[in-house]
C-alpha cells in the first residue's frame, strides 16, 4: 500500500519548468527524503502533494485519493510544515496552535489537551505562553512543526525544517521526526543537507532542475555512484596544467576543481592518495584540509550531475 | 465557521498591535479634535465683540493658471473647469467663507488692495496687517503642493497679531491637516514594508499635529433650508471617520499579504479553510474593524467634542453597517487583485488619497470644483460621509436610503469580483 504515488507530475510557471515529469512511490510508514539543491523543485513538488498548487499535468494519489478530485480528503490526512516559519509572530505558541486547531475542528478541552500534547512533543511545554516573536530560531522551527501535527496526520510533510538553526535544536528536530515515524507516521522530509537525509531516511529521491535523477533505498541510491569514495582537498590554487596532469595519470577518477576545493571521485581512493599529493605539493599554495569519505549522497549527486550538492 | 475564526484571529492581532491601533483610532481622534475645535468655543461671539475690531488689507493671489493642468484635461472641458476652478479660488474662499463668517465678521474687517497701497497703509497704521494670499492656489492644491499664506503685521500690536495668526493659521490647518495626516500614515506604512517601525516617531508626529493646532475656525457648511446647520466638528467627525475606514480596508489586505508571504495562508488551506472562507475571514475582519472604528469615533465626537448624534438612531446604525460592509467588500477586492507589498503601497499611497480627496475628507465637498462634486457620490467614502452628515443635520431614513443601497451594492460588487479573481497560490 502506497501513501503517495506521483505519476508524471509536471509543474510549469510560464516558460520555467519547476517540476519536470517526475514519478515516484512512497510506502506507508516510510521516511522518505527528498534531496536537492536550491531551486531543484522540492517545495513545488511538496506544495502539489499537499494540494496547495495544481499540477500542469500528471496526478498524485495520497492515501488513494487523487489531488485533482479529492483535495479535501487529502487535506485531512496530511500535516504540512512549510519551508518558512508559518506562524503569527505576535501571538503565543499556544494561540497559534489553538487557531489552527480550531480550523481543524477541535474545540474546548480537546483543543487545549492537543495543544499541551504538542508543546510536550516539540519540547516547549513551559514556553507555550510566550510570543513567537521572542523565540529563538530553533524554537520557532520546533513550534512550526508542532502546528503541522495538530490534526494527527497520517502523512507528515516537512520542507527543510532545519534551515538556519543551532545544532542542538536541529538534533531535537531530527529525533522528533524519527520518533514520529517510529510511531507509524509516514514522513516526507526535504532538505539540501545530505547528512540529515542520510541519517533519517529509509528511502531517498534526489532532485535536480525539476527532474528526479535518482531514487530508491539509501543503499540503492548510494550504489548508483558505483560505491565510489570522495576525496575532498581544500587548496586555494590549482593550475589547469596540474589538474590536467592528475586527470591523465588517473583516468578512471572523476575530478572537479572549484571554489578552492578539489573533489576526486572513485574507488579505493587511498591507493592513489600518494600520487595526487605528489602533484599537488608542486603547487605554490598549501593544502589546508583533506578528507576521504565513504560512498555517500554527495558523491552520488556529484557523479550524476558533475556538480556539488551545495554551491 | 472557518471565516469567522480567521477574522477573529486577525482582529486579535490587530487590536494587540499598538502601531495599528494608533493609526486606526488615535490618529483620527486627534484629527477630529484638531479640525473640529471651533473658534466659537474659545471665544463666544459676545466676548469677541468686546475685543476691539481690526482692519486688515488683503493682497489677492494670482489666479490659478490652468495651463499646467491642460495636459491632463481634454480641451473641450477646459471652459467648464475654468468656471469650476473659481470655487477653489482662495481669494473667494478667504473673503466669502472665512472673513464673512459670523464669528469673524465682528472681529476683522478687510479691504482688498494692491501690494504698494497696502504697504503704505500699514506704515500709516491704517490697517493692522497685510495678508498675502498664495498664487496659483487651485493648481498647487490639486497637485498636492504646499501653498503659503503670508501675513505682515505692525509689530507694536500684540493682540492684533494674535487674532490674525489664530484666524489664518487655523484656516490653513483646516486645508492642509488631513493631507499631512494621511502622508504620515502612508509614510509609516511604506516604511513598514522595508524596515522596522519606531513607535516614538509617530508619537512625535502626532504631538506636533496637536501642538500646532492653535485655534481653529468654525466652518459653517451651506445647508438646505429647514435643516439644522452642521458644525465643522460634525462635518469632520464624519469625514475623518470615513477616511480612516479606508485604512481598515487596507489592513484587511495587509493581513492577506502577510498570510501569503508567511505561508499561513497555505496552512489555512490545508487545515480545511476554502478559498471562499479565507476571503470571508478578511471580509468579516474589515467589517468588524470598521464597525468598532466608527462606533468609537462617533462616540468620541459625541462625548468629547459635543457633536449631535442623529435622531434616527436605527438609520444611523444601518448606515454604520452599510459603510463597513462597503469597506469590507473593498478589502476582499484588494485581496483578490493585489499580490505583493508594492500593490499595497500603491493602494495606501495613491488610491486612498484620491478617494479621500474626491470623497471630501481633505476639503469640504462644497468648496471643491463643481466637476468633482458628482464624483464624491460615486466614492463609497464620499457617499458614506455625506449620508452621516445628512443624518446629523436631522435627515431621516428616506434621505439616506439610496446611499445605504449604494454602499451595500458597492460592497457586494467588490466582494463578487474579489472572490472570482482570488488565487491563493499565485505570487
Ligand atoms: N510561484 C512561483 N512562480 C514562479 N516560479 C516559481 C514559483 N515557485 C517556484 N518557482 C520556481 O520554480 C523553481 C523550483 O522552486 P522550488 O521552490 O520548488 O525549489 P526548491 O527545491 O524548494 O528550492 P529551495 O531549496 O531553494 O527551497 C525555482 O526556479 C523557482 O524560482
Ligand atoms: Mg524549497
Amino acid at each position: 500500500m502506497y501513501m503517495v504515488e506521483i505519476n508524471n507530475l509536471t509543474k510549469k510557471y510560464g516558460s520555467l519548468t519547476a517540476v519536470d515529469d517526475i514519478s515516484l512511490k512512497i510506502e506507508t510508514e516510510d521516511l522518505y527524503g527528498l534531496l536537492g539543491p536550491n531551486g531543484a523543485g522540492k517545495s513545488t513538488t511538496i506544495s502539489t502533494i499537499s494540494t496547495f498548487i495544481q499540477p500542469t499535468s500528471g496526478d498524485i494519489l495520497v492515501g488513494g485519493h487523487s489531488i485533482l478530485t479529492k483535495a479535501s480528503a487529502i487535506r485531512k490526512l496530511i500535516g504540512l510544515v512549510p519551508q518558512d516559519v508559518a506562524l503569527y509572530p505576535t501571538l503565543t505558541a499556544r494561540e497559534n496552535l489553538s487557531f489552527f486547531g480550531k480550523l481543524y475542528g477541535l474545540r474546548g478541552k480537546d483543543l487545549s489537551k492537543k495543544a499541551d500534547e504538542i508543546l510536550e512533543t516539540v519540547g516547549l511545554r513551559d514556553r507555550g505562553n510566550e510570543k513567537i516573536d521572542t523565540y529563538s530560531g530553533g524554537m520557532k522551527r520546533r513550534i512550526n512543526i508542532g502546528v503541522g501535527l495538530m490534526n494527527d496526520p497520517k502523512l507528515l510533510i516537512l520542507d527543510e525544517p532545519t534551515v538556519g538553526i543551532d545544532p542542538q535544536s536541529r538534533n531535537h528536530i531530527l529525533e522528533t521526526v524519527k520518533n514520529l515515524n517510529q510511531r507509524g507516521m509516514t514522513v516526507i522530509y526535504t532538505s539540501h543537507y545530505m547528512e540529515e537525509v542520510e541519517f533519517l531516511c529509509k528511502h531517498i529521491g534526489i532532485m535536480d532542475q525539476g527532474k528526479l535523477i535518482a531514487q530508491g533505498s539509501k543503499e540503492e541510491v548510494c550504489a548508483l555512484a558505483g560505491n565510489e569514495e570522495t576525496l575532498t582537498i581544500h587548496i586555494s590554487q590549482l593550475s589547469a596544467q596540474h589538474l590536467q596532469q592528475l586527470q591523465t595519470i588517473l583516468p578512471e577518477y572523476t575530478m572537479h576543481y572549484g571554489d578552492g576545493i578539489l573533489t576526486v571521485l572513485g574507488k579505493k581512493i587511498h591507493s592513489v592518495l600518494g600520487d595526487i599529493l605528489t602533484i599537488l605539493n608542486t603547487e605554490k599554495s598549501k593544502i589546508t584540509s583533506l578528507d576521504v569519505q565513504e560512498p555517500n549522497l554527495e558523491s552520488v549527486f556529484l557523479h550524476l550531475t558533475g556538480r556539488a550538492l551545495r554551491d | 465557521m472557518h471565516g469567522l475564526f480567521i477574522a477573529l484571529n486577525d482582529l486579535k492581532i490587530t487590536l494587540k498591535d499598538r502601531k495599528v491601533t494608533t493609526i486606526l483610532l488615535l490618529m483620527p481622534i486627534l484629527l477630529i479634535t484638531v479640525l473640529g475645535s471651533a473658534l466659537s468655543s474659545a471665544f463666544t461671539p459676545d466676548t469677541m465683540t468686546d475685543l476691539h475690531q481690526i482692519t486688515i488689507a488683503i493682497v489677492e493671489g494670482e489666479a490659478a493658471n490652468l495651463n499646467d493642468l491642460e495636459r491632463f484635461i481634454p480641451m473641450d472641458q477646459m471652459e467648464e473647469i475654468e468656471t469650476s476652478l473659481s470655487d477653489l479660488d482662495i481669494n473667494r474662499i478667504v473673503k466669502e467663507e472665512v472673513l464673512q463668517s459670523e464669528d469673524i465678521k465682528s472681529l476683522v474687517s478687510y479691504e482688498v488692495l494692491d501690494h504698494h497701497t497696502a504697504l503704505s497703509k500699514l506704515q500709516a497704521k491704517d490697517v493692522a496687517g497685510i495678508v498675502y494670499l498664495p498664487d496659483q492656489f487651485a493648481n498647487r492644491y490639486i497637485m498636492g503642493n504646499k501653498s503659503e499664506i503670508k501675513i505682515v503685521t505692525n509689530t507694536d500690536s500684540q493682540i492684533d497679531q494674535m487674532i490674525l495668526d489664530a484666524v489664518f493659521r487655523s484656516f490653513s490647518d483646516q486645508l492642509s491637516l488631513p493631507r499631512i495626516a494621511v502622508s504620515v500614515v502612508q509614510e509609516e506604512n511604506i516604511k513598514e514594508g522595508v524596515g522596522t517601525f519606531s513607535f516614538s516617531k509617530t508619537g512625535e508626529d502626532i504631538q506636533s499635529l496637536v501642538s500646532d493646532k492653535g485655534i481653529s475656525l468654525e466652518f459653517l457648511q451651506k445647508t438646505e433650508a429647514g435643516k439644522q446647520l452642521i458644525s465643522s466638528k460634525e462635518y469632520y467627525t464624519s469625514a475623518v471617520a470615513v477616511m480612516f475606514m479606508l485604512f481598515s480596508a487596507g489592513y484587511g489586505l495587509m493581513n492577506m499579504l502577510h498570510d501569503r508571504d508567511h505561508y499561513t495562508l497555505m496552512r489555512q488551506l490545508i487545515a480545511g479553510a476554502s478559498k471562499f472562507q479565507m476571503l470571508l475571514g478578511k471580509f468579516l475582519y474589515t467589517l468588524f474593524l470598521c464597525v468598532i472604528q466608527l462606533s468609537i469615533l462617533f462616540a468620541y465626537g459625541y462625548i468629547a467634542m459635543g457633536i449631535r448624534l442623529p435622531s434616527d438612531l436605527l438609520a444611523f446604525m444601518i448606515l454604520i453597517c452599510a459603510a463597513s460592509f462597503a469597506m469590507a467588500g473593498l478589502s476582499v477586492l484588494l485581496c483578490g487583485i493585489v499580490k505583493n507589498q508594492r500593490g499595497a503601497v500603491i493602494f495606501q499611497g495613491l488610491i486612498i488619497n484620491i478617494l479621500s480627496l474626491l470623497g471630501g475628507s481633505f476639503i469640504p465637498i462644497e468648496v471643491m470644483p463643481k466637476i468633482f462634486r458628482p464624483l464624491a457620490d460615486l466614492t463609497p467614502n464620499g457617499r458614506a460621509s455625506r449620508a452621516f452628515v445628512h443624518l446629523i443635520e436631522g435627515g431621516q431614513w428616506s434621505s439616506i436610503s439610496s446611499s445605504v443601497l449604494m454602499l451595500f451594492g458597492f460592497g457586494t460588487l467588490c466582494l463578487l469580483i474579489g472572490v472570482c479573481v482570488f488565487r491563493p497560490a499565485e505570487r
